[in-house]
């Protein structure tokens, strides 16, 4: 009995010394950053586009969030951190079709606009803190090529999830 | 530094380990069997009664681990009550804190000084045995309700060019739990105890504000590691 208690008792301290040893990595993304997609008009198929590219209005460098990239289906894209005493920000970002030259017809972009509000969340040792946000507000131009926009998910944290909708017409290629 | 650290830890671990089974269980061979002392032993018959002791304990584990580096922990009473020499009845009350400021990472989170309590059972496997060492089983229910801090957390947005500074602070929480306990406790000498116990956790409820998810619980420990250890040194109060 005795000596069958010592082994089961160094198999308990062996597991322990395996847990203590264990990290529990962060799976999540660091930071909460609203997620777009694609979508072909009144349907649920993902779509992708060739040459888009998407500025944000303000960014202090013009730096394109997106830079004409081929083959377009999602994107993040960040909200500034409201550092002011504001209950809520607006942050507008311009979508560029390059394939129709419209950096030269600016009539051909579409403007997507979002009222927000933000807050710091601390999520875990590992993850860290971050700034949740809510979006309490949004409109958009059909300029070009956007049907319509949608926000299916106005909470955004730091888990993976599809905020953001931008719908387009899609020929169908069967009536070709 | 590490290695020195866990080659303590673990002989630390290993001690109560080493003595648990000691004689009277040593038979056989030419030596004759030895004699523990009166006090030592359960007189069997004396099982019966109800009552049959009282053991009073501290819980040396995390001031160790927190000397060592870890960097949440508190103190720990317990008592215990020896039912028939097999149910034991535990009250463990505690306080714990935390203080976390990772290099990499953006934030210093500081739980602050909180009490906690656990209360349950044990179950000595091993009644049977007339000296006071026995190896149980058992369960605690925990509760405690604490606050904490997160702060300088350093915030960056690439895209926006902008690094901002925040905290967020009076945090406060409050969680229910249950684990389960295995252990083992020998008496060192004259009803000086000496122990340990491992024990899973799981969460039953917790209120966690709307800023933040805690990562220390006093009592519990840290959320993403639900196994808490005891190392406990005690003294079985006579009868």
């Amino acid at each position: 009995m005795g000596e069958v208690l010592k082994w089961l008792s160094l198999g308990v301290v062996a597991l322990l010394l395996l847990v203590r040893c264990g990290d529990s990595a962060c799976l999540d993304n660091r930071s909460s950053t609203p997620e777009v997609a694609l979508y072909a008009s009144g349907t649920s198929t993902a779509i992708s586009i060739d040459s888009i590219s998407v500025y944000g209005i303000g960014q202090v460098s013009g730096t394109p969030l997106v830079d004409s990239v081929a083959s377009l289906s999602s994107f993040d894209m960040p909200f500034p951190i409201i550092t002011t005493d504001a209950e809520t920000d607006t942050v507008s970002y311009v979508i560029a079709y390059n394939f129709v030259d419209s950096l030269y017809a600016p009539y051909y972009n579409d403007t997507i606009t979002f009222v927000y509000s933000c807050y710091p969340f601390f999520d875990s040792a590992e993850c860290g803190a971050m700034y949740n946000y809510e979006i309490v507000d949004y409109s958009y131009t059909t300029h070009s090529f956007l049907d319509y926009m949608e926000v299916v998910q106005s909470a955004v944290t730091n888990e993976s999830a599809e905020h953001i909708r931008l719908y387009y017409e899609v020929e169908d290629e069967d009536e070709e | 530094m590490k290695m020195k650290n866990n080659i303590l830890f673990f002989v630390l671990l290993l001690l109560p380990i080493g003595l648990y089974g000691q004689p009277p269980q040593q038979q056989g061979g030419d030596k004759p069997p030895m004699q523990l002392p009166q006090e030592d032993v359960v007189n069997y018959s004396d099982t019966a009664q109800l009552f049959q002791g009282v053991m009073v304990g501290v819980d040396l584990f995390d001031p160790v681990a927190q000397l060592l580096g870890q960097n949440y922990g508190g103190y720990m009473l317990h008592v215990e009550v020896d039912l028939m020499h097999r149910f034991f009845p535990v009250w463990e009350i505690g306080v714990g804190s935390a203080y976390e400021k990772p290099d990499d990472m953006n934030y210093t989170y500081t739980g602050n000084t909180a009490l906690y309590n656990r209360i349950g059972m044990n179950y000595n496997f091993t009644y049977k045995n007339p000296a006071y060492d026995f190896f149980y089983v058992g369960f605690r229910y925990g509760f405690s309700t604490y606050s904490y801090e997160i702060t300088d957390i350093s915030m960056e947005s690439s895209y926006w060019e902008q690094i901002y500074t925040t905290n967020i602070y009076d945090q406060h929480a409050s969680a229910h739990w249950f684990e389960g306990v295995v252990g083992v406790q020998v008496d060192l000498y004259k009803g000086l105890m000496l122990g340990w116990s491992v024990a899973y956790k799981w969460m039953l409820y917790e209120s966690t504000p709307k800023g933040s998810d805690p990562w220390y619980i006093p009592g519990f420990g840290t959320k993403s590691l639900p196994v808490g250890f005891t190392y406990t040194i005690g003294y079985r109060l006579p009868l």
